[in-house]
């Protein structure tokens, strides 16, 4: 029995000592503490589907409920988020929790009107803004494996809370096109 | 050049062997249709001392030098420790490590996970960073045939199907813990009991979760329920969410195997508590005769949910995933595929190895003769006793549908 405690004492010694060890392995990304619109990171393999989620995170006025991707920053002047047309083309903007996307257009949609490697979309929400959360999953297919960077000018978005009232301040976080990725990161 | 290449192969194949502590594998898959390419090739070297193996496996693929993994297993007394680091040459960059220690205390199992994710990763998270965060699993025998396992997430979890690293080429790692979302923080709890015996040669299992948001889901599954005759019974399952209730009943026939009907669906609702109905989007009936013999149907009627690996599409089907990276539709829309008969078959190969074979065969609107569209078909065969012979082809039967065939080997030393 006394061998069998030492035995636990000197595992639980060890588990201690392996815990100290790697306690400064126990990393956290800093969350957001102001109001940011996020456009991930594309991920998907070469020659198959790409995807960049669209999400948010700490919106007031009772979260955001509108977004519009493209606006007009001055009259005539509409731009929505840009990427590397050789690497990625974009098919579709998907809807993701309780938003749905009232319109999409790419260069194969609208080639008279939006030029190659630019995406715009409009996504509401009728039923209750977001605080945090996605709202919309823009999918492609990936055409090459380079790193690249997503473009987006605050001037050309548009963000609307549950009140209906237009957000102002926020942060806009662009994402890149990493040749390494895992999948989501929730839990 | 061709004097450094000899020398490496006779001292791969001649001297390392003979020291008889250094073991290794060297795959390689080569696409020769439609196009000729290097799709993959790995290389691992495993070096055993004492209680101890210290291994490093090396993969490329056409876009280069992908993965570089060094791994450590041995004992420490009566731990077992485990640990994991992996580069991406490509970058280059620190990608992702993970320490597991265990140990075995009168028959309970207890596991420390740890693991950290370098900042060159990328993904569909936010905020990006490098994070890291550690996992406590107990598991215990209740009884003679029950099982309890609990853990716990501190920054991390412990994903049943692994966490997996991915490579714009196609190419993953998967290891045993997830380290997000990062920090010394309460994750989630889960509690499961496997085995339960009821009455009857029944017997229950139960798992219950709980994430630091609250209450996640509890399951109750009942194991061999209402055997009617003729070794006929049924496992009935009920799964309690805070949105939703889901009942699965899987039939099992002992006796001849095991045949399981499956069905693909969906709840369908209209706000958090209506439902109005559900949504079957098609089935699957799989007749295993023997060990990696089996036969199945699957017909689907929403075929746009079905997908499988983008880069092993002889790979399983997984229906109305809730991320579709690193997928791909697994019927071919331009030939309008909805239907497949899969055959899978084993047996006895060169030098005491076997051989394995998969079939599938895809019927759709806009096939052939009998709506034939293509024919999936992968296999491995042992030529020697140390080398294996593989083989993926597809086949085109209709003009909708691309033939490709790719070859490969699988070499230990």
């Amino acid at each position: 029995m006394n061998r069998f405690r030492m035995k636990t004492v000197v595992l639980g010694g060890l588990f201690a000592l392996l815990g100290m060890v790697l306690s400064g392995c126990f990393l956290a990304p800093t969350p957001p503490t102001e109001a940011t619109l996020i456009f991930s990171d594309l991920v998907g393999p070469v020659g198959g589907q790409g995807e960049v989620k669209v999400s948010v995170a700490k919106m007031p006025g009772g979260g955001l409920a509108g977004l519009v991707v493209g606006g007009e920053s001055s009259p005539g002047v509409y731009v929505g988020l840009k990427y590397d047309p050789n690497q990625f083309r974009v098919t579709g903007v998907e809807l993701l929790n309780n938003f749905e996307i009232l319109a999409w257009g790419t260069h194969d949609t609208h080639p008279d009107k939006i030029p190659e490697g630019e995406v715009r979309f409009v996504a509401i929400n009728p039923v209750e803004g977001a605080v945090d959360g996605d709202v919309a999953l823009i999918v492609g297919n990936r055409l090459g494996g380079a790193n690249f960077d997503f473009t987006a000018d605050k001037a050309n978005l548009q963000l609307v809370d549950a009140n209906g009232a237009s957000i102002a301040a926020y942060n806009v976080s662009l994402g890149q096109a990493p040749p390494y990725y895992v999948q989501g990161g929730e839990q | 050049m061709k004097k450094a290449i000899f020398g490496l192969v006779v001292l791969a194949l001649v001297v390392l062997p003979g020291l008889g502590q250094l073991s290794g594998e060297w795959s390689t898959t080569i696409g020769l249709l439609p196009a000729p390419a290097l799709k993959s090739t790995s290389l691992t070297l495993a070096y055993t001392f004492n209680s101890w193996q210290v291994k490093s496996a090396s993969d490329w693929a056409a876009a280069g030098w992908v993965w570089q993994g060094f791994s450590a297993q041995g004992g420490l007394g009566p731990v077992t420790l485990e640990g994991d680091l992996l580069f991406g040459p490509l970058v280059p960059a620190f990608l992702y490590g993970q320490v597991i220690a265990q140990v075995s205390l009168a028959g309970v199992d207890l596991g420390l996970y740890t693991a950290m994710l370098g900042e060159a990763v990328g993904g569909t998270y936010y905020p990006p960073g490098p994070t890291g965060g550690a996992a406590v699993k107990v598991t215990a025998p209740l009884g003679d045939v029950a099982k309890l396992t609990a853990s716990t997430g501190f920054g991390a979890s412990l994903p049943e199907d692994g966490f997996t690293i991915h490579h714009v080429s196609g190419l993953t790692k998967t290891y045993a813990t997830n380290p997000y979302p990062g920090g010394f923080a309460f994750t989630y709890a889960l509690l499961a009991v496997e085995g339960l015996p009821l009455c009857c040669g029944i017997t229950f299992d139960l798992e219950f979760s709980f994430l630091k948001s609250g209450f996640d889901y509890i399951e109750f599954v009942m194991k061999d329920a209402f055997a009617i005759c003729c070794g006929i019974s049924f496992d009935l399952g009920v799964k309690f969410t805070t949105t939703a209730k889901t009942i699965s009943v899987t039939p099992k026939f002992a006796g001849f195997g095991e045949a399981c009907f499956e069905v693909y669906g969906d709840v369908v609702g209209s706000g958090l508590y209506l439902w109005e109905g559900i949504r079957v989007d098609g089935f699957k009936i799989q007749c295993t005769l023997a060990e990696c013999n089996y036969i199945e149907f699957v017909t689907t009627f929403n075929p746009d949910l079905f997908y499988t690996s983008a880069t092993a599409p002889w790979s399983n089907l997984v229906y109305n995933p809730t991320s579709t990276v690193g997928l791909q539709k697994f019927f071919d829309t331009a030939c309008g595929e909805f239907e497949y008969i899969g055959l899978g078959f084993c047996g006895a190969g060169c030098c005491g190895g076997m051989y394995h074979a998969d079939l599938r065969i895809f019927f759709g609107t806009n096939g052939g003769l009998f709506d034939l569209t293509r024919l999936l078909a992968t296999m491995k065969v042992p030529v020697m006793a140390n080398f294996t012979f593989d083989v993926e082809l597809a086949i085109a039967a209709a003009q909708c549908a691309t033939t490709t065939l790719a070859v490969g080997w699988t070499f230990t030393f």
